[in-house]
């Protein structure tokens, strides 16, 4: 699949994954790198452009045995950007699963 | 490559670039090393998983352009409070509008219950026969309920407009001092799905309720007073017929 397609989806997964509960930045980039094909390193930009944006904010906790670990969690707009941009992404790809499936019917 | 070749590489690139936080960013990367090393995969294998360096360095956004438009915040800000002097009154007049409102509402509502119970406290209302009176009192309760339902979707509009100027307000103050701004609308504020059927289904009747009661009240008004002026047969207006 093409490269910069997946990075703007890449975004709403890391936003989903957020909205359920707070993450780590390992935990992100193993989670997502499991499910789609990506480098693991791509998730590190796109949690550092989310931050940015002020979509999501960093803390730190401690760790037994290990460094503090930082943790990602979401903002409010965070939050409302991804109820949005979700709804608008399932739309969108609802429409392209019908064209798609039209497209198989015609060839049987 | 090893992880410290990833690291040296991945920085080297970074500076290059002039993203800011650099060691922030390698830091992560070299958390991402502990982890994996941890679970038994050779540095090798894992630089090779996170990708080239050069590669990753060029997705964080560059930083350069930072002291920027820093003059025009305070004018920014004056202009802020003079539209928000502006909007302020509007919002006041439209709030007083939604007062008003409610006002004629409770009136109708009032006028309605007095019609049909038939209690004419203090002979305000206009004289008429009971049968009359009940209908009519009938049409103008529908009227109350019409208005108020009318009132909901105002003040929901209100509401919305008030929110969605905050969020302006607050974007304007935030892009001027070069800070992350939100979503231009506010969302998610609207009536709830069952809400709204709700209060169309309560337009809708209490609509076609005012109406029907009307034409009908009017008519047996007619017929009652056996003509089409009703209204001067009664005398309502203080004059002798």
């Amino acid at each position: 699949m093409n490269a910069q397609y997946k990075k703007g989806v890449l975004e709403l997964c890391v936003l989903s994954l957020l909205s359920r509960r707070d993450c780590y930045g390992y935990e992100i980039a193993e989670f997502l790198s499991g499910r789609i094909d990506i480098a693991d390193g791509t998730v590190y930009p796109i949690l550092r452009k989310l931050k940015s944006d002020g979509l999501l904010s960093t803390y730190l906790q401690e760790e037994s045995g290990g460094p503090p670990r930082k943790y990602y969690s979401i903002t409010a707009s965070g939050r409302e950007t991804y109820e949005r941009d979700r709804g608008a992404y399932l739309r969108f790809a609802r429409t392209v699963e019908t064209i798609l499936e039209e497209d198989n019917n015609d060839e049987a | 490559m090893t992880k410290h070749d990833f690291l040296t590489r991945l920085s080297a690139e970074l500076e290059k670039n002039q993203v800011p936080d650099v060691e922030d960013i390698v830091e992560e990367y070299e958390q991402h090393f502990a982890f994996k090393l941890a679970d038994g995969y050779s540095e090798e294998e894992i630089a090779a998983k996170l990708g080239a360096p050069e590669q990753l360095a060029a997705q964080y956004e560059r930083g350069g352009a930072e002291p920027r438009r820093r003059q025009g915040a305070v004018f920014t800000k004056l202009g802020l409070y003079i539209v928000d002097f502006f909007a302020g009154i509007l919002y006041l007049v439209l709030l007083a509008w939604g007062v008003g409102m409610a006002a004629f509402s409770l009136c109708c509502a009032v006028a309605s219950v007095c019609l049909i119970g038939g209690w004419n406290i203090a002979a305000l209302l206009p004289s008429m026969p009971w049968l009359c009176g009940a209908i009519l009192g009938a049409a103008l309760l529908a009227l109350a309920v019409l208005i108020a339902a009318g009132l909901v979707y105002y003040l929901a509009f209100l509401g919305r407009s008030r929110r969605s100027f905050g969020r302006f307000h607050r974007n304007t103050l935030a892009a001027a001092a070069g800070k992350p701004t939100h979503p231009a609308q506010a969302d998610g504020s609207r009536l709830s799905p069952r809400a709204n059927r709700r209060l169309r289904g309560t337009v809708k009747v209490s609509l076609v309720v005012f109406a029907a009661c009307f034409v009908i009240g009017f008519v047996v008004c007619c017929l009652s007073a056996g003509a089409f002026q009703f209204w001067h047969v009664w005398g309502w207006f203080g004059y002798a017929v």
